[in-house]
């Protein structure tokens, strides 16, 4: 029996069309990761966010930013009070008040440093390169604290409302340990799985936590 | 013209104080106020503390269990935490009210002498109206840290002007076992644990803190501290004028059951504290105290009592002895049995019944104290009391004034 040209021409399409239905979803499950969702459950964070981050990620080392994060000093308070950040970026503390300020980090703090005082409008910067909690205070105004926490990849996320509601998107599948940082109660952790286009429910319980 | 300079200044002081007040306050007190909270969280018919009430009183005006998740009036920091961590290059940090924590309580009493004086019916009515005026402040510097002032105008008659202040330094060694306090140390506390005169419902004062532990109140220092099923204060005061020798205090209280004295023990699942829903009153415990006051004067005050708080009831007993060694024959005790019950969140009614032995002979006193305290509203109280007379030595056989005599009082108190 003989086939047509148009025939083949046809079938050829359709075979082609059916390998790209099937595959293409396939490719997007190798390249899609997952979603953290959950809640920090203790009342601490009506006061204060929570930072909820994966510890640590295999092969995934993230790199700095491009652009360097900022910490302003305006209206005599840091903002943002609380800024992840990734090992090795480097960050512009700005001076938006009218005032002199100064930023340095007290005894405890990952990275010890001191920018000495400086006017409205000038912007000092620090490189941080060590993991752990960065406390920034001003020793002109003793009531101003912020918080720089150093990470090992860019998965984190602060709790969004005073429930402790957080979400986590993009995490590569795998196994992780997941921490809770807040600047009134230790760390606690949970270890979590993570499957790709998928979301995973975490609750931190309030008896995990306790006061620093 | 001595009226009315005092009266010109206390209604200045009144003036002042409101406008410091915001502009949207209900009338509220200072806890109140930095809690946005209602008097009910803290007072089971004010003054008498709820259990959270004493866990917060004890806690040196804060809330046990992280006291920053329930503030609501932001205070002014003297510095963040981490300064901690800077000291002793920086000064240790803490934190001063934002709001002025400014309370007021007015208190005045219409009183009907109902006794058989044989007097005209005009003669038998007394109304005193303000009969004292309290200013009150209180709260805490940080986390342990706390302060209390009190100054009190009574009887504008002859004006009695009463001044305590005190400062207390907390958690020294452990949490809550060991504090500081350094002031008017004693004034109104230095009574049978469990049933302080300050703490009392009724209108009347307790007869033993009339006769034998009144005006214990002089500065000095004490040691206190708390568990959850404990708590103790050991003090040394003296005399505000002169170079007397000092007198000291022993006080302890035993509490099973309940609601903590350190806040513990009431907590739900969210961290939250726990209120009961059948009563914001409520904390069934059983309490056992006593107190021990060696004076400078060589008259010793002892005295214990025991509390059972069951639903709605509460029920007490007492006893408080005064020792005087330079007189031996006029001592005196009192023995007390009281009972107080919940008929409704807005009235709480009572009796207490009192017996004072004393010497010399003939001075005798044995009373019924029965009213009820209501709550028109969560600041404003109204007391219907009466007080009646089993055994009146000193005025049936001394012929002593018939001001101790039965009588009928209504008292209307409030407080913002």
């Amino acid at each position: 029996m003989r086939i047509s040209r148009g025939s083949i021409t046809i079938i050829c399409w359709m075979i082609l069309l059916a390998l790209f239905v099937v595959t293409k979803p396939l490719s997007s499950l190798a390249e899609e990761g997952g979603t953290i969702k959950g809640l920090v459950k203790t009342p601490w964070v009506r006061r204060y966010q929570a930072l909820v981050y994966i510890d640590r990620v295999e092969g995934k080392e993230a790199l700095p930013p491009k652009e360097n994060p900022f910490v302003s000093q305006a209206g005599l308070v840091f903002k943002p009070r609380i800024l992840p950040i990734v090992k090795g970026t480097t960050v512009d503390f700005t001076n938006d008040d009218t005032v002199v300020h100064n930023v340095f980090a007290p005894p405890g703090s990952a990275k010890r440093f001191n920018l000495g005082t400086y006017g409205q409008g000038v912007s000092k910067a620090v490189t941080f390169d060590t993991l752990g909690e960065v406390t920034l205070l001003c020793n002109v105004h003793p009531e101003m604290v912020g918080f720089v926490i150093v990470l090992q990849n860019s998965y984190s996320a602060l709790t969004s409302d005073k429930k402790g509601n957080f979400e986590i998107k993009n995490v590569p599948p795998g196994k992780y340990r997941l921490k809770v940082w807040h600047e009134k109660l230790k760390d606690v952790y949970q270890e979590v799985v993570v499957e790709a286009g998928k979301t995973v429910s975490v609750e931190f319980k309030k008896k995990a936590f306790k006061r620093r | 013209m001595k009226k009315l300079i005092f009266w010109t200044l206390i209604l200045s002081i009144t003036v002042l104080l409101l406008n410091l007040s915001p502009k949207n306050a209900e009338a509220v007190p200072a806890f109140a106020r930095k809690y946005k909270t209602a008097c009910m969280t803290c007072h089971a018919t004010y003054p008498r503390q709820t259990a959270l009430g004493e866990a917060f009183r004890l806690n040196g005006y804060k809330m046990p269990e992280g006291d920053e998740i329930y503030v609501k009036d932001p205070p002014v920091s003297m510095g963040a935490e981490a300064y901690k961590r800077v000291w002793p290059k920086a000064v240790w940090p803490s934190d001063i009210p934002g709001l002025p924590p400014i309370s007021l309580r007015v208190i005045g009493d219409l009183e009907v002498d109902i006794g058989d004086t044989g007097d005209s019916k005009d003669n038998r009515t007394k109304i005193e109206f303000p009969h004292e005026l309290e200013i009150l402040s209180g709260g805490s510097f940080g986390d342990n840290m706390s302060f209390w002032v009190e100054l009190e105008f009574e009887e504008p008659a002859d004006p009695e002007i009463a001044f305590s202040a005190w400062l207390m330094w907390e958690d020294i060694i452990w949490r809550n076992y060991f504090n500081i306090k350094a002031g008017s140390i004693g004034m109104n506390e230095i009574d049978p644990p469990n049933t302080r005169d300050h703490a009392r419902i009724t209108k009347s004062h307790y007869l033993f803190h009339e006769r034998i532990t009144k005006g214990l109140g002089d500065p000095g220092v004490e040691a206190n501290g708390f568990g959850k099923n404990w708590r103790y204060a050991a003090g040394w005061v003296k005399p505000q004028d002169g170079f007397a020798d000092g007198s000291y205090y022993l006080q302890a209280a035993l509490k099973f059951g309940g609601l903590g004295f350190d806040g513990t023990g009431g907590t739900t699942e969210e961290g939250l504290l726990e209120t009961t829903p059948a009563g914001y009153w409520r904390d069934d415990a059983i309490f056992f105290g006593g107190f021990v006051f060696k004076g400078d004067d060589n008259i010793n005050r002892y005295g214990v009592d025991a509390r059972w708080n069951f639903k709605d009831l509460v029920l007490a007993v007492g006893y408080v002895k005064e020792d005087n060694d330079i007189a031996p024959n006029s001592d005196e005790n009192v023995v007390f049995v009281e009972a107080e019950y919940f008929f409704f969140p807005w009235m709480q009614s009572y009796a207490r019944y009192e017996r004072l032995d004393a010497d010399p002979v003939n001075s005798d006193l044995a009373r019924l104290v029965i009213g009820a305290a209501l709550l028109a509203r969560a600041n404003v109280k109204v007391n219907l009391e009466g007080m009646f007379f089993t055994d009146n030595e000193p005025r049936e056989i001394l012929g002593l004034d018939k001001d101790v005599d039965n009588r009928v009082f209504l008292r209307l108190d409030y407080a913002f």
